[in-house]
């Protein structure tokens, strides 16, 4: 199967652009290939900060309640020996991921075309998504950014304790180059952080709280806004 | 310029077979395309291109009759989108390892992008999920590292090396 001329055949760039289908850890893990491929994975044009397994996670709303995994609070979920990913804490699992964003964003090299970010509400909380979004936008000059918020709280605390919206400066995706926008189990209250959309072609919603006065206030803020998914 | 490009171009092999093909499916590649912006004036003899086999060039011009008709369609946008990928999706399906990869460097020599995307994410996707040991097999990667340098990375990256089974593949 291993063709051996392969590595030494491929310019940076074509390897660049394989390791951009990857997602970011793993994206990342091509360093321990060899000495070729140790920085690579700086020149990649997309990261997606998923954890190993978490798309599965958020599978159509019907199935979604049977696949939440039980969590014992102050421990690890017991898993059975040797078995995969799915009997694993996602909630750790997006805590090791989102810890390292900060670094991996510093060591990357060139600017991004898209990202995604999957994290926990704690990360909105502490203002971590709103210091990426900046960081995206000013120095990596992204155009297509994606966050998805793990909701696993909601089947721990009263929704009123969750209340938090998409409470952003305004105008934070006004920058030039970014051209589409996905958020995933967000509650929108806010239309703020849209003012000035004068470049949004995409934008996407999916499981989101909003009502509509915000949805009709944030499309009338984005001129150009081409496709709106909900 | 169009009057002294011929309407057919020839194209010929590492493994010296001939292949023509009309101009407009020999300006999807990059590569011709350029010799002939840079070489208006070129005869109709056969181009050498001593990168690709007569393998790889079939398969590539396949795809870009193919997605040259799509395109001819325009007005219909999201079938001829979904068509798109469903023939994308059967070309890596048919391909091997080895082949696909082989098919990557021809595709890149001769700098078809969107081709090169889809092939690229074909390999991305047999790799994602994957051992270290698998994806050095699968690229005929020999570890270069001694094991202080490779213990060092691991290091460096734990927090992305945690939990990944060294021999699953």
């Amino acid at each position: 199967m291993a063709t051996d001329d392969f590595i030494s055949n491929l310019p940076d760039e074509v390897l660049a652009t394989i390791i951009s289908g990857l997602p970011a850890i793993e994206a990342i893990r091509t360093t321990i290939l060899s000495k070729r491929l140790k920085d690579v994975w700086r020149n990649v044009f997309r990261l997606d900060f998923d954890p190993k397994g978490v798309k599965k996670l958020f599978p159509a709303p019907n199935q979604r309640r049977s696949t939440v995994p039980v969590i014992q609070f102050g421990s690890n979920v017991c898993h059975d020996e040797g078995d995969d990913i799915d009997d694993t804490d996602p909630r750790e699992e997006i805590s090791r991921v989102v810890k390292n964003i900060d670094n991996v964003l510093l060591s990357h090299e060139r600017n991004l075309i898209s990202c995604r970010i999957v994290h926990l509400s704690n990360s909105y909380r502490s203002g971590d998504v709103e210091k990426w979004i900046k960081y995206l936008t000013s120095e990596k000059k992204v155009q297509e950014l994606a966050f998805l918020c793990d909701d696993f709280q909601h089947e721990f605390y009263p929704v009123s304790l969750f209340g938090w919206g998409l409470n952003l400066p305004s105008g934070i995706f006004s920058c030039r180059t970014l051209q589409s926008l996905e958020f995933t189990n967000y509650d929108i209250r806010f239309h703020r952080p849209f003012h000035h959309c004068h470049n949004l072609k995409t934008l996407k919603l999916y499981y989101c709280d909003i009502s509509s006065e915000t949805l009709e206030a944030i499309v009338s803020s984005c001129d150009f806004m081409e496709h709106l998914s909900l | 310029m169009s009057t002294t490009v011929p309407k057919k171009i020839t194209l010929r092999t590492a493994d010296n077979h001939e292949f023509e093909v009309d101009e407009a499916v020999a300006m999807e590649l990059g590569t011709v395309k350029t010799f002939f912006d840079e070489n208006p004036d070129a005869t109709d003899e056969p181009i050498p291109l001593p990168n690709v086999s007569s393998k790889c060039l079939s398969t590539i011009i396949e795809y870009c009759k193919f997605h040259l008709s799509l395109r001819a369609r325009g007005n219909d946008s999201s079938s001829a989108e979904e068509e798109g990928k469903v023939y994308d999706e059967e070309l890596i399906k048919t391909h091997d390892n080895e082949s696909l990869v082989e098919l990557i460097l021809a595709v890149n020599y001769l700098n078809i992008k969107d081709m090169l995307d889809t092939l690229n994410q074909g390999v991305a996707d047999r790799i994602k999920n994957k051992s270290v040991e698998y994806v050095r097999r699968f690229f005929g990667i020999e570890n270069d590292y001694t094991p202080e340098e490779e213990a060092e990375i691991r290091a460096q990256y734990e927090w992305a090396f945690e939990g990944v089974d060294p021999d699953d593949d």
